[in-house]
């Protein structure tokens, strides 16, 4: 039993002075503003907004300021802000179909109607580090240029090198690369081409080019998986609406075997790290599930939400979501004839990781349904679901550091006990037993 | 049909003031002039909205996660107007349902549509500036035969 502790209340809250203080870092560096971080931190403020189930920008990157990009404490925070608010209802099942992809990639047909769009993404990067984002490039140029302006009675400095050339001039190909890089600095392609390598699809003439005036593309997207669909090798969405009302874990205790709905709205506020380690394990043999993913996309979907008082479903605004349809193979059985099944990842903003592996795992877990071995813990579904929720998991896991003075003195005392008993027994000899 | 019939439905009214922007649309509504009083009958009011998503796009109905929200209800000369807007907007969300009540008034209507329509041609032409940049990272991808195996 956890027996609580009284008193500490002065050094708390001076704590909590030392944390705003701490938080605030160095006063002669201006703070942060939320639209910087809204901005130019989009994917924390995404990631907090997925897994804190609530899509409110300026509230996640406020907890994202507020935990000093501690992410998981923030979702946290925006847990508690959610709490306190009223609900007005739900919305009508936003269309994914009818989004305007700022993103859309298939790994499973080159030629989509729509066509691919690689949109903002880090694939095809070369993940080296970009000086010129640095707030001040010292720049490469400038080692060995001979006396450091804070020294300046200093003589030239000799390398140890003698081989070296006269100071002041590029000692290698790569400071040359470097110093002409720095040189063009006002050209930000020559540095982009410089760090990432020409861009898979160069911006030419060959570009669409697109009239300001032109209206916003509207009309159902046609997927990628849909034309699997239509072949009947993937299998059709209407053959497993097992559910009449969605389930809202929000609102019911999740308790397994959960359906669908359940699942899905588990996995979409689901810690990424835990469904991108399950995915992971489900791909390497913990499991059966390495699909394909028949179709990632990115991009605004308006929210319509049908108020009583005006008894009409009306866009309320909008949001923007990632999805990820993957295809899995399966050899059939319980009736169903060898074909892909479905797996599927949304979540709320830019989520590309979280929504692939999310629907790894959604796939993983109808393995009962589809009458596969269980045999890793991704298709386990009291372990998945019960582990994921970060808030959860790191509010039980954090507690322990909090005083356990009265529970450790109580076992420290029966430890001793035993231990007594131990070393009484070994002091006595064999044949008094 | 008679010829006081609304030019635009309410529904769509109602998604250009939601999806309009806030200065934008307080910057048209100031050009009204002066405007007949409003009560409230519900203060703007912040809360949440369940958003619905369907499994594999097009399947079951599953509640994805909340979204903030404001809603505000009001009437003008007996007009009761109502706006829903997403995130923490009083003002823009007070001046989405002055807009909504005052377009069931026929004296104003006409107004009212003009305010939508700058709205939609705003939107559409900030979506066409995005759209022209996501365009260019259309891509291409060619299947590679492999090595000396082919055929």
């Amino acid at each position: 039993m956890y027996v609580a502790v009284k008193g500490g209340q002065k050094a708390i809250s001076e704590a909590h002075k030392l944390l705003d203080e701490t938080r605030r870092g160095d006063p002669s560096v201006p703070e942060l503003s939320l639209e910087q971080i809204k901005s130019q931190l989009s994917l924390s403020v995404d990631r907090v907004q997925a897994e804190g189930s609530l899509y409110a920008p300026n509230l996640a990157a406020l907890a994202v300021k507020q935990a000093k990009g501690d992410l998981v404490e923030a979702i946290f925070l925006l847990r508690a802000a959610r709490a306190s608010l009223k609900r007005f209802g739900y919305s009508e099942p936003v269309e994914t179909a009818a989004m305007r992809p700022e993103r859309r990639v298939s790994a499973t047909f080159k030629d989509i109607p729509g066509g691919q769009i690689l949109g903002p993404t880090f694939d095809y990067t070369h993940r080296l580090l970009k000086r010129s984002l640095m707030d001040h490039d010292h720049g490469l140029e400038t080692y060995g240029s001979g006396t450091p302006s804070f020294y300046p009675q200093a003589s030239e400095p000799k390398g140890y090198d003698q081989t070296e050339p006269p100071a002041g001039k590029p000692t290698s190909q790569a400071i040359g690369r470097a110093t002409s890089r720095a040189a063009s600095r006002q050209n930000g392609e020559g540095i982009r081409n410089f760090v990432q390598g020409p861009s898979p699809n160069p911006t030419d003439e060959e570009a669409p080019s697109v009239s300001p005036q032109a209206p916003p593309r509207a009309g159902e997207l046609i997927g990628a998986a849909t034309f699997l669909e239509r072949e009947g090798m993937l299998e059709s969405v209407e053959s497993q609406s097992d559910e009449r009302e969605s389930f809202d874990i929000t609102r019911q205790p999740l308790e397994v075997p959960l359906g669908r709905s359940g699942r899905l709205q588990s996995l979409a506020r689901a810690d990424e790290g835990f469904l991108l380690a399950l995915a992971y394990s489900s791909q390497r043999g913990f499991g059966s599930v390495h699909p394909f993913v028949a179709e990632l996309r990115l991009g605004p979907v308006e929210v319509e939400f049908m108020a009583p008082e005006i008894g009409l479903a009306i866009t309320i605004g909008e949001i923007e979501v990632t999805e990820c349809q993957t295809a899995n193979q399966f050899k059939g059985g319980g009736g169903k004839p060898p074909m892909f099944t479905r797996g599927y990842g949304l979540t709320f903003g830019h989520n590309e990781r979280k929504a692939l592996s999310m629907a790894i795992v959604d796939r993983a877990l109808r393995s009962r349904e589809l009458g596969e071995a269980i045999k890793g813990p991704a298709q386990n579904e009291e372990f998945v679901l019960y582990h994921g929720d970060n808030v959860e998991a790191s509010g039980f896991v954090s507690h322990i550091k909090l005083p356990h003075y009265v529970d450790f003195q109580a076992e420290l005392s029966m430890l001793r006990e035993m231990r007594q008993k131990f070393d009484q027994d070994r002091e006595t000899p064999e044949d008094q037993k | 049909m008679p010829s006081t019939e609304p030019v635009l439905e309410r529904k769509r009214l109602m998604r250009a003031l939601a999806l309009g922007r806030e200065d934008r649309l307080i910057e048209l509504m100031g050009q009204l002039g002066d405007l007949p009083p409003f009560e409230y009958l519900r203060k703007p009011q912040k809360g949440l909205v369940m958003v619905k998503a369907r499994a594999d796009a097009h399947n079951a109905p599953f509640n994805l996660g909340e979204a903030l929200a404001t809603r505000c209800s009001l009437s003008v000369n007996g007009n009761v107007g109502h706006a829903y807007v997403l995130g923490d907007e009083p003002t823009k969300c007070l001046a989405a349902a002055l807009a909504d009540a005052l377009a069931q008034d026929p004296d104003y209507r006409p107004a009212i549509e003009q305010i939508a329509l700058a709205l939609e041609m705003d939107l559409a032409r900030e979506r066409a500036a995005k759209l022209e940049k996501i365009q260019k990272t259309k891509v291409e991808f060619f299947t590679l035969v492999r090595g000396e195996d082919a055929d």
